[in-house]
């Protein structure tokens, strides 16, 4: 159970309609020309599919912010293939405007970028700068995503973000993102400085997201019993290069190595690697405290 | 991006210039800045050019650090350089016109000119880059706030000033950082900086000023409640834990530079007798060698 | 001994309703609290809950409408009592960045010292124990930018250390930080409680009070209850009803204790926790 185990989807470059992100060798070095230079990426290959939920973890400086910014080009591939939906990264010449469009992306404490006057305006902002012209299309949008973060339309549009409560501002951020209707939705640690309820609340947002609307979720994370209870797959960097990328359940069945990744097991899985130790099999799907429990009292009962 | 910009930043090291006392190398250095402009002559010019020589090796920071600092004024170098090269008028009588044409004339008094305004302009800032790469901000705002302190007489809020110096030094990186964020953020959300005409480009970063701003705001409030927090209570009663000492250093460094300019300036400043007297070797094709 | 004592606190902030009328919401109402010196106390609810309004009232940085706030027999209403007061009362808070106040760390620690005008060679003298204390002291030179979330806090608590209070409050101090950096500040906060001080952690992460002595569970601005840890895990509707979670593993032991199942109630392991089951389901 120690060894450290390397179980990687095999990748392939060739992109078909269920691919959304696929990378191959990709490279990246900070200030490559100067004393200070820094490699943060090194030969990173995956590749994600439509409709998944994949997690991204690793120890501060691993690279995992460094590939995320990568996916809308924030970051330009310095070397190495990168392809986003339909768009080819490697490329000099990237439609910016589209792939922005398409990948939306929520970064830490979002609601530090809020400037418009009224909430309206701001979730319009996106919206605006990707051309849309027609003013009441741009408003149902809006009222649509407002009223998908949980928010009552009606009573914040024209309030100014400025007076809304952290957690709302939080909200009308992510409405933001979410009013451009993206197809891959990749936020960085979007339940950070939020308390428990607020946590449920955006996970369960992301997690219906994903599972109702299709969309692919890569949700940067220092929570890993977050992302143990809602990830498909979580990929794991370590000093620039992939680790492991794998399920949840078999990620944390190597416990050593992930704690000396300075990440820590999450309370599930370590219970569930407790039982498996002496034998008794808990689901791989039994992730949250109430699955184990009646996967538990499933054991008890058939004995 | 904004993060590569290094501003004229501490290089750590153990040099002479390092452990000299803050406020005589500020001083010092306000000396060479106003003194650079008095410089009037190529061989002066030499004689800075070898000080400037000395101090960089003795302060042991790398020439590249020294010639970034250069490259902030690029700009600046060039427009004064162009334009006194096509705009200053020489004196028919002493000078050559070189090339004429158009409104532009090219005469060599406009090329000396050129040249001096730009080693005067190279200078002051190695100047002064070498002062802010041998002493930590720190220490600077210690200078500046002590040897400002004779203007308390004068209700000058020198303390008040100083802090105000130290917190913004020790939040541009921070600041810096944020600014790379919300421009990120907002790029994310399709803003664009890159096209359109002036004022588009100008609303273009309403987005990116007002986060700052508020966030600025934040910030300060949090500061202050940290800051109360921690029993100030401003200027009165405060001590110090750093202290700034004199020593031999400071007066090695200040004899030296004082010999530079005072030496100088004996020579060429004051129209003495024997440097205006019609002696041959001075002059060189007519002109006073001394004085070019 | 009570060190810091609440007399039925209220505190009000000021809004402005739909019609943009002025209008007060609360922050805290009617608190009333005691803590005894020497002890570990967590104050622990949802955000709004009026946890961080409690901070704030106990250093004085912002004065209660009504009631009063005694620390050290001082009472903050008192402006004349507010430099003594934070003599005692050391605060670190939530956002490591916004609490530097120099770009030197030993410099910053020494903030404190110098306002309150101790001699230059005790001021040396506190920050080096002061960074000793949470293990900082090699950074002693350096630039805080750079360091690490966690390394700032620490920096941050140092510089509440040198004031040599009796009291630390850490207000959500672990909120933004990653694992190791909430580990690391947590451990720094354990170990001066069991060097004597008085330690006072403001969370929502129900993981963080295991240790504590006592929590006192604030919701809408009241506090809805104090007891012990255990005591507050064994009253099943109370966490979700103030919107805080128990931690997984002590949420999976009740269930399962419930349902008849001989383990440890409240267990924070879930090692040992597993064990226990399958000794259970191995015994059946």
């Amino acid at each position: 159970m120690s060894k450290p185990n390397k179980q990687v989807v095999t990748p392939q470059l060739v992109t078909d309609s269920q691919t959304a992100i696929v990378a191959q060798n990709l490279c990246f070095t900070y200030n490559a020309k100067s004393p200070f230079s820094k490699q943060a990426l090194n030969n990173i290959t995956l590749n994600i599919k439509k409709g998944e939920f994949v997690a991204v973890v690793g120890h501060t400086g691993s690279g995992k912010t460094t590939f995320v910014q990568h996916l809308n080009a924030l970051i330009r591939v310095q070397s190495g293939e990168l392809r986003v939906l339909e768009h080819n990264l490697s490329q000099k010449k990237v439609d910016l405007k589209l792939l922005r469009k398409q990948v939306g992306m929520v970064f830490q404490y979002p609601e530090y970028q809020l400037f418009a006057d009224s909430v309206l305006d701001d979730v319009c902002f996106g919206l605006k700068n990707f051309g849309l012209k027609d003013k009441a299309e741009r408003e149902a949008l809006a009222e649509e995503a407002i009223g998908l973060v949980g928010l009552d339309f009606k009573e914040v549009k024209n309030k100014s973000p400025f007076d809304l409560s952290g957690g709302e501002k939080r909200r009308v951020a992510l409405a933001g993102v979410l009013a451009m209707k993206p197809q891959i939705l990749v936020m960085d640690e979007p339940t950070a400085g939020l308390d428990p309820r607020g946590k449920r609340e955006i996970l369960s947002l992301v997690s219906s997201l994903n599972k109702e609307q299709g969309i692919t979720v890569v949700m940067v994370s220092h929570d890993m019993n977050e992302v143990y209870e809602n990830a498909d797959r979580i990929i794991v960097f370590r000093d620039g290069q992939i680790a492991y990328d794998t399920t949840p359940r078999d990620l944390f069945r190597n416990e050593e190595d992930i704690v000396s990744m300075n990440l820590e097991i999450p309370h599930m899985a370590k219970f569930a690697n407790e039982l498996e130790r002496n034998g008794y099999i808990i689901p791989d799907n039994c992730k949250t405290v109430e699955q184990t429990f009646e996967a538990v009292m499933r054991l008890k009962g058939g004995e | 991006m904004l993060k590569d910009v290094t501003f004229g930043q501490y290089y750590p090291s153990n040099s002479f210039v390092h452990k000299m006392d803050a406020r005589i190398k500020l001083l010092l250095c306000l000396v060479f800045m106003v003194g650079i402009f008095f410089v009037q002559s190529f061989v002066v010019f030499g004689f800075i050019t070898v000080f400037l020589i000395i101090l960089i090796a003795s302060s042991r920071v790398p020439l590249k650090s020294i010639l970034k600092s250069i490259k902030g004024i690029i700009v600046l170098l060039l427009l004064t350089v162009v334009l006194n090269i096509f705009f200053t008028k020489g004196d028919p009588e002493k000078d050559k016109l070189l090339v004429s044409w158009w409104i532009f004339e090219i005469w060599d008094a406009g090329l000396y000119f050129a040249a001096k305004m730009f080693l005067r302009l190279v200078y002051l800032v190695m100047g002064s880059s070498v002062l802010t790469l041998t002493t930590t901000p720190v220490d600077l705002t210690h200078a500046i706030e002590s040897l400002l302190k004779p203007l308390k007489v004068i209700r000058v809020p020198v303390h008040e000033l100083a802090l105000i110096m130290s917190l913004t030094l020790s939040f541009i990186p921070s600041l810096m950082e944020e600014t790379d964020r919300i421009i990120n953020a907002q790029k994310a959300r399709g803003a664009d900086f890159d096209t359109g005409g002036l004022v588009k480009r100008a609303k273009a970063f309403i987005p990116i000023l007002i986060p700052l701003l508020v966030g600025g705001f934040r910030r300060a409030e949090e500061l202050a409640n940290a800051m109360n927090s921690r029993c100030y209570e401003g200027a009165t009663k405060r001590t110090q834990m750093r202290v700034m000492k004199l020593t031999w250093r400071d007066l090695v460094g200040t004899l030296v530079v004082l010999l530079f300019f005072v030496t100088v300036f004996v020579i060429f400043g004051m129209k003495s007798q024997w440097i205006n007297a019609n002696v041959d070797w001075l002059y060189i094709n007519d002109v006073n060698w001394l004085y070019f | 001994m009570d060190i810091i004592t609440l007399d039925n606190v209220s505190y009000y902030y000021k809004t402005y309703d739909e019609n943009n009328d002025v209008s007060y919401a609360v922050g805290v109402e009617g608190v009333s609290l005691s803590i005894e010196e020497g002890a570990f106390v967590a104050l622990v609810g949802h955000n709004g809950s009026g946890k961080s309004t409690l901070a704030k009232l106990l250093n004085g940085l912002i004065l209660p409408k009504s009631g009063t706030v005694t620390v050290a027999g001082l009472s903050t209403a008192d402006k004349k009592n507010l430099f003594e007061i934070r003599k005692n009362v050391g605060m670190v808070f939530q956002n490591p960045d916004n609490q530097m106040v120099a770009s030197i760390v030993e410099e910053d620690v020494a903030f404190g010292p110098e306002n309150l005008g101790i001699p230059q060679p005790e001021i040396v003298e506190r920050v080096s124990q002061a960074l000793e204390q949470v293990g900082m002291t090699e950074y002693a030179k350096r630039s805080p930018h750079k360091l690490s979330g966690g390394q700032k806090q620490r920096i941050a608590i140092a510089g509440a250390l040198a004031i040599r209070p009796k009291v630390i409050v850490f207000d959500e101090s672990t909120a933004m930080l990653d694992p190791l950096g909430r580990r690391e500040v947590l451990n720094v906060a354990k170990q001066l409680n069991k060097q004597g001080m008085t330690v006072v952690l403001i969370t929502h992460f129900m993981e963080e009070v295991l240790d504590c002595g006592k929590v006192v569970v604030m919701s809408g601005g009241h506090v809805v209850k104090i007891g012990s840890p255990m005591e507050i895990f064994d009253d099943d509707r109370l966490l979700s009803s103030v919107g805080l979670d128990a931690p997984r593993s002590i949420a999976l032991s009740r269930k399962l204790k419930s349902a008849g199942f001989n383990v440890t109630e409240n267990c924070i392991d879930a090692k040992v926790l597993g064990g226990e089951v399958c000794q259970n389901l191995t015994n059946k």
